[in-house]
């Protein structure tokens, strides 16, 4: 049986790779270009923002519930500025729906100062229209349509490229048919040849993990000297401390900008290695040299690290020195852990590390960060998203301790009370941010948590005295509620006023509330009572996916036109500054080249079974580590939190899935 | 542990001296400023070539080196340093003046050269300090001297600065001395408050902890893929492979300097990947049985390990365009030490080295002969890019072929095929010393003198220059002398002829032309050939102690993320590998960085000139100490190369590496030997 399973992700592994590599090779060839820098090598191209399509012109109009233009007067125009910094474009593709008839129209180039430094004049039709730049810096473009009072179409795209396109879909899926014929007719053919190798000369396939953990165990052995720098019972409040700083040095990195700052970025690296690595230091027990590693989820993490530290050996990055961080800090950590006679006290000072700092990070933002309103609020960090990500993870705290009291009674009246209490104020107070933040992904995982905590409940509904917890639940979370919703938000609003404690964090990013997009609109979004019921009915309101998906769709598609085989250094340039990818899987990607996505991918699929398999068999803390697997992955699907030293989901998941390395039962093996 | 305090000492002086130099730097630029110890600002040196130009007012006569001013209103133009920048200070040094004082005008041209601003000045013999405005940004500056036609001055330094200078030789020495005393002072309760608390401390804490976990990881490391790659050969293979890798390595490493791979942060990735890869193939191939601990409680091992650590740290804290060159040293660097020093003859490792180099030396003559003219009055510059590196591959090869003298003169190859090594080293030897005279590179040219005295004191003192026996070899070296002179004479007319006759010329892109001929041979090669002298760079307009000045100006403690430092509107290379290597690094690297040569020099000659050669059993290659004379020679030159070349490259030339490796090879020797005590 588990010979099948293993053969079945190798085989997913294996046709993912030679579909990765046969588009690869149809895209090379394609555009007749062997380029590992950018394997769709076709140049830059630059698509004009679709916002910009819905603002007014000169007698130039947008519906916007058919997002149809509307000439108005018999002389119109319409300016499109380049945001980004690249001012060197060739061509102009221009693609119009709904025209009804060919018109002419005059395009001008504009200039630096915004004026016409060039004039084309171009007979439009429906579908694309081609225009030659003529070769000078283009910052704009003026489209004046003259004597079509009247006309209406649709504008679907305006796109500058470098290089005039070569192929689109029609020839593409030709193409690619006939490579993947003949990868696969290569790969019978190798894998012939390696069959003959391996009955001849035998492998030596987990020979390495066995010297890994040697190595770990020397480190360990010889680390955990700092043992002595404790007495017994004080080691789980030193790793809760240690825990706590992780959490800090993280929130450090994003909310001063740290991480952005070369030397500020290893130096926090550093320290939150050294606080994982203590940690490992401090639960080693050193009974036995081994744990039972021999797991597709461990070789997966191997790989994904080392396939890292490759790409970061030969491309600079941004966020450096993951994989050494990853293979020499957090991995021995994991081993340590996995050596532990009780490894779920870790999982616990962890918890409680994180709802120490969440805490921590109320007082802060009652204290210190006022709720404004008509903007979307920011917590304790500089971005509204990033503070949801950050409620989303702490929410697991909560939930999980909540799900403990209805897996075990804990130890006296007080306890029961104080975990409810502290558990019903923690998950209402952390939706009351939420709502705040109006972040629609964060909203989204904290459901998503929600409903895991409630299935939680569910398999736990036998058990006695059930009906009695769940009504004090109810009872507590009501209270909690209207206490946080009304006390807390006057205090929020209110203190730090009061108090002249106001603190502005490097990067503060203000975002109008409801989506709007002008500061005049702030006045309207500020007597919103719920504003973010505005943002996502105006977004499932759209006509397209992209006002769904806020844009991410562009960002992904010019995500996915630069990968190549080793990554990249820098965010991409998108309309006004450079920007993350917007999801987990594409960032990597990105970042490290587009092969990780295997190891990735595995890794996913893992931490995702195992957590889930442990949730159901109704583990100590398996709520916190399915939630915390999920809250990654599913935040991961329209945010980026795989880019590392940012966030606490990261953080969080990174920790959280050393404790999937090794079963229960594999232990006694 | 005589040997550590020997090595404790001398950290602690050099650091001494450094932390002295540090804050009288400091002290001089009138803040603490680990960024910059002497907060110069900007600073712009004027090339003498530009102070020995003349103008429509201000004639220069060479025999006199001044200025004959034409005019009474004679003005002189100088371009600063390209950038539109504000200056405060215009340090003006004037040698011998007719007059007793010339007033003057200082005027501000900006991009266009349009005039923004002038003053008057008055100008006396000695060092003039001109205060200008800092309100003006300029590009241009004129100096105008007034009502002084037919008067003369020589001016022999002009410096713009944003900071006033405070330096000068008697002010840093008497701060120097002050800040030595002090810090020794300091050291002195240190080690005396040390000695109360050490033994406590000793129980904590041990440094060596540190890298027995990584001598562990090696182990690991180096049994899984060892085991794989050289467990499976026998050692005839082992030593063809390790040939093979070598001759390889170094023809990448000639590859790469021609193609200037190392001078590019995007291809030296690339390039220092194979480089990695070759390097840890040649160690995995070594392989020969389970690794062991190896004692690197010794200094130069601690000298390695503390040296790439320190680059380590750098980079760090500095983000660097070619930032990898450190860590890949300590840590395949390391690990191929650790597998050296656990071969059972490692002597073997280094004789195929040696091997290596001399097949991709004479592959490099033939290369030479056929592709690569020497020009006449230009610096030859042979396999490589610019003379200087020449010099050091061919200073190298003499090396080694001096040793191999040496150890031919001491008898200890076998009586068969005597005659055709005396020919090969004799000749190999005369060829290398030819191309270092060819190159016309002075440290070249000092380090091989100093390496053919150290040879012949060596033979001196083990009495070969008076054997007997040396008779009975009179033949050989007569043969092999002959051999070397028809040699020598073939690669001289070849590469003067041959390359243009059979058309098979190569230039590199970038190639840098040197020449060192006088002012007046230049004046006629000028008249005769301009177009054949363009892109050429005249020795004497390096102005090498400019240089050092501005990379001295520039010490900091954690380094640069520039590898070069602007003099004279250009980057230009320090030429001074400490100055390189503490721009790169900070300056305090110097600490260990100097310890390595001290110590590898120390040690090899100490063992290369005594009598230190200990044999596990009798065959050749178990005789412990076995080409120490080479890693001796290898240091003295290295070392003069430091003084006045460019010899920090080690990743990118084969005479670095060698050292490197003979650092590794010392260090095991030593390793060896106390653990043999």
């Amino acid at each position: 049986m588990g010979r099948t399973v293993k053969w079945s992700i190798k085989t997913s592994m294996c046709f993912l790779f030679g579909l990765i590599s046969c588009v690869i090779l149809t895209v090379m060839y394609l555009a007749q270009s062997i380029n590992i820098e950018c394997f769709y090598d076709v140049g830059d191209i630059y698509n004009v923002r679709k916002l910009a399509y819905a603002y007014a012109g000169n007698n130039w109009l947008c519906d916007s519930t058919t997002e149809e233009i509307n000439i108005t007067e018999d002389i119109a125009n319409k300016m499109f500025a380049v945001e980004v910094q690249k001012k060197n474009w060739n061509y102009l593709y221009l693609d119009l729906e709904n025209l009804p008839k060919e018109t002419v129209w005059e395009v001008q180039v504009l200039n630096q100062a915004f004026e016409a430094a060039g004039t084309i004049q171009q007979e439009m039709r429906n579908g694309i229209n081609i225009l030659e730049l003529p070769e000078q810096e283009v910052y704009g473009i003026n489209f004046v349509v003259s004597g079509e009072k009247g006309l209406t179409f649709s504008l679907k795209k305006i796109q500058f490229r470098e290089r005039i396109k070569m192929f689109g879909l029609e020839e593409f899926f030709p193409a690619f048919a006939v490579i993947s014929f003949l990868f696969l007719l290569g790969c019978f053919f190798v894998r012939g040849i390696w069959r003959k190798r391996r009955i001849s000369r035998g492998t030596r396939a987990g020979q390495w993990i066995g010297d890994v953990q040697k190595f770990y165990a020397y480190l360990l052995e010889k680390g955990s000297k700092v043992q002595n720098l404790f007495a017994p019972y004080s080691i789980p409040k030193a790793r809760t401390c240690l825990f706590f700083l992780c959490f800090l040095l993280i929130y450090l990195m994003v909310a001063y900008r740290w991480r952005w700052k070369f030397a500020a970025q290893n130096q926090m690296v550093l320290l939150i290695g050294i606080c994982i690595l203590l940690i490992g230091f401090l639960s080693w027990e050193g009974k036995k040299p081994f744990a039972y590693w021999k797991k597709p989820l461990v070789a997966a993490w191997f790989a994904l690290w080392l396939f890292c530290m490759v790409s970061e050996f030969f491309v600079e990055k941004t966020f450096r020195n993951i994989g050494i961080f990853m293979l020499l800090s957090v991995t021995p950590f994991y081993f340590s852990w996995n050596q532990m006679e009780n490894p779920t006290e870790l999982i616990r000072d962890l918890k409680r590390a994180l709802g120490w700092f969440y805490w921590a990070s109320c007082i802060f933002c009652i204290v210190c960060r006022p709720l404004t309103a008509g903007v979307r609020y920011m917590g304790s960090f500089n971005n509204p998203n990033t503070f949801a990500g950050f409620l989303a993870t702490a929410n697991l705290v909560f939930l999980d301790n909540l799900g403990q009291g209805f897996q075990k009674s804990p130890k006296g009246k007080k306890k029961k009370k104080l975990q409810l209490i502290n558990g019903t104020a923690g998950v209402a107070s952390i939706f009351f941010f939420l709502q705040l933040t109006q972040s629609v992904t964060g909203i989204g995982v904290f459901v998503l948590e929600c409903m895991i905590f409630l299935l939680r409940l569910f398999l736990n509904r036998k058990q006695g005295g059930h009906g009695k917890r769940l009504l004090k639940l109810v009872g507590a979370a009501l209270l909690s509620s209207v206490l946080i919703f009304t006390l807390g938000r006057w205090c929020l609003v209110n203190v730090a006023n009061l108090l002249h404690t106001v603190v502005h964090l490097p990067g503060d990013f203000y975002q109008i509330a409801s989506n709007k997009g002008f500061f005049t609109f702030a006045a309207y979004a500020a007597n919103d009572e719920l504003p973010v019921l505005n943002r996502i009915v105006q977004k499932l309101s759209g006509n397209n996916y992209t006002v769904l998906l806020s844009g991410r769709d562009v960002v992904w598609d010019v995500y996915v036109r630069q990968l190549n085989l080793l990554g990249h250094e820098k965010w991409m340039e998108i309309w006004e500054g450079r920007m993350h990818a917007h999801n987990n899987l594409l960032q990597m990607m990105y970042d490290y080249g587009v092969f990780v996505a295997l190891p990735y991918l595995a890794t996913v699929y893992y931490s995702l079974r195992y957590s889930l398999e442990n949730f159901f068999q109704n583990q100590e803390f398996s709520l916190f580590v399915f939630g915390a697997v999920v809250n990654y992955h599913v935040a991961g699907i329209a945010e980026d939190v795989s880019s590392p030293y940012a966030f606490a989901s990261w953080l969080v998941y990174y920790l959280v899935i050393g404790s999937l390395f090794i079963k229960q039962a594999d232990k006694k093996m | 542990m005589k040997g550590e305090k020997k090595f404790c000492f001398c950290i602690v002086l050099f650091t001494g001296i450094l932390i002295s130099v540090m804050a009288s730097m400091m002290r001089l630029g009138g803040r603490i400023n680990f960024k910059e110890f002497m907060s110069a600002g900007k600073v712009y040196d004027f090339s003498s070539a530009v102070l020995k130009k003349s103008s429509a007012g201000w004639l220069y006569q060479p025999e006199e080196r001044e200025y004959l001013l034409m005019a009474n209103k004679a003005t002189k133009r100088y371009k600063l340093n390209g950038k539109e920048q504000a200056w405060e200070f215009l340090y003006l040094t004037v040698d011998k003046m007719s007059a007793p004082s010339m007033e003057g005008v200082i005027r501000y041209y900006g991009k266009n050269k349009e005039k923004r601003f002038e003053h008057p000045v008055q100008i006396s013999e000695g060092e003039n300090l001109i205060l200008l405005n800092p309100e003006i940004p300029m590009t241009h500056m004129a100096v105008q001297i007034l009502n002084a036609k037919g008067e003369s001055l020589s001016i022999s330094s002009m410096q713009i600065r944003t900071t006033p200078s405070w330096y000068t030789r008697e002010h840093f020495i008497k701060l120097f001395v002050a800040g030595f005393c002090a810090v020794s002072m300091l050291f002195f309760l240190f080690s005396m408050l040390k000695r109360k608390f050490f033994r406590k401390a000793k129980k904590c804490w041990d440094w060596y902890c540190l890298v027995d976990i990584l001598q562990y990881g090696f182990q690991l490391f180096g049994d899984y893929f060892g085991s794989w790659i050289g467990g499976k050969l026998s050692n005839v293979q082992k030593r063809y492979a390790r040939k093979f890798l070598y001759s390889l390595l170094f023809a990448w490493m000639v590859i790469g300097n021609v193609l200037n791979w190392t001078g590019q942060a995007e291809s030296f990735r690339y390039y220092l990947a194979v480089c990695a890869i070759l390097f840890l193939l040649a160690a995995f191939v070594s392989w020969e049985k389970e690794l062991d601990k190896v004692c690197w409680k010794n200094p130069l091992a601690q000298s390695w390990l503390l040296l790439w650590l320190g680059t380590m740290v750098s980079d760090f804290f500095v983000p660097k365009e070619m930032g990898l060159a450190g860590s890949m040293l300590f840590f395949i660097g390391t690990f191929f030490m650790f597998s050296w020093q656990n071969m059972e003859y490692p002597y073997r490792m280094f004789r195929d080295i040696i091997d290596s180099l001399e097949i991709i030396f004479f592959a490099g003559i033939i290369y030479c002969m056929l592709f690569r003219t020497k020009m006449p009055a230009i610096d030859y510059n042979g396999l490589f890019r610019n003379p200087e590196d020449f010099s050091m591959y061919a200073v190298l090869m003499l090396c080694m072929f001096l040793d191999e003298m040496d150890n031919l003169l001491k008898r200890d190859l076998p009586e068969k095929g005597e005659l055709y090594y005396y020919i090969k080293y004799i000749t190999g030897g005369a060829a290398a010393f030819y191309f270092v005279l060819r190159c016309g590179h002075l440290p070249g040219l000092a380090a091989s003198v100093t390496a053919c005295a150290f040879f012949f004191v060596k033979q001196f003192k083990n009495g070969m220059l008076f054997d007997r026996k040396i008779l009975k070899i009179f033949g050989h070296i007569g043969m092999g002398i002959s051999a070397a002179a028809l040699s020598v004479s073939i690669i001289h007319i070849s590469t003067k002829t041959l390359p243009i006759v059979l058309d098979l010329e190569v230039t590199y892109k970038g190639e840098q032309l040197l020449t060192g001929v006088s002012d007046e041979v230049w004046e006629g090669l000028l008249e005769l050939e301009p177009e054949g002298l363009q892109g050429v760079i005249r020795k004497s307009d390096m102005e090498q102690f400019t240089v050092w000045r501005n990379y001295i100006r520039r010490w900091n403690l954690f380094g640069h993320s520039d590898g070069m430092v602007r003099v004279f509107r250009n980057k230009v290379q320090p030429y001074s590998g400490y100055l390189s290597i503490s721009h790169r690094y900070g300056m305090f690297i110097l600490v260990p960085y100097a310890t390595c040569q001290l110590f590898l020099i120390f040690f090899s000659g100490k063992m290369a000139y005594g009598d230190k050669t200990r044999a596990k059993d009798k065959t050749y290659e178990s005789l412990t100490g076995r080409g120490v004379f080479l890693v001796f020679l290898l240091g003295i030159s290295y070392v003069i190369f430091c003084v006045s070349g460019n010899v920090d490259m080690p990743w990118g030339h084969p005479f670095c590496f060698c050292f490197y490796a003979a650092v590794g090879y010392m260090g095991g020797i030593i390793g060896t030997e106390k653990g043999q005590a």
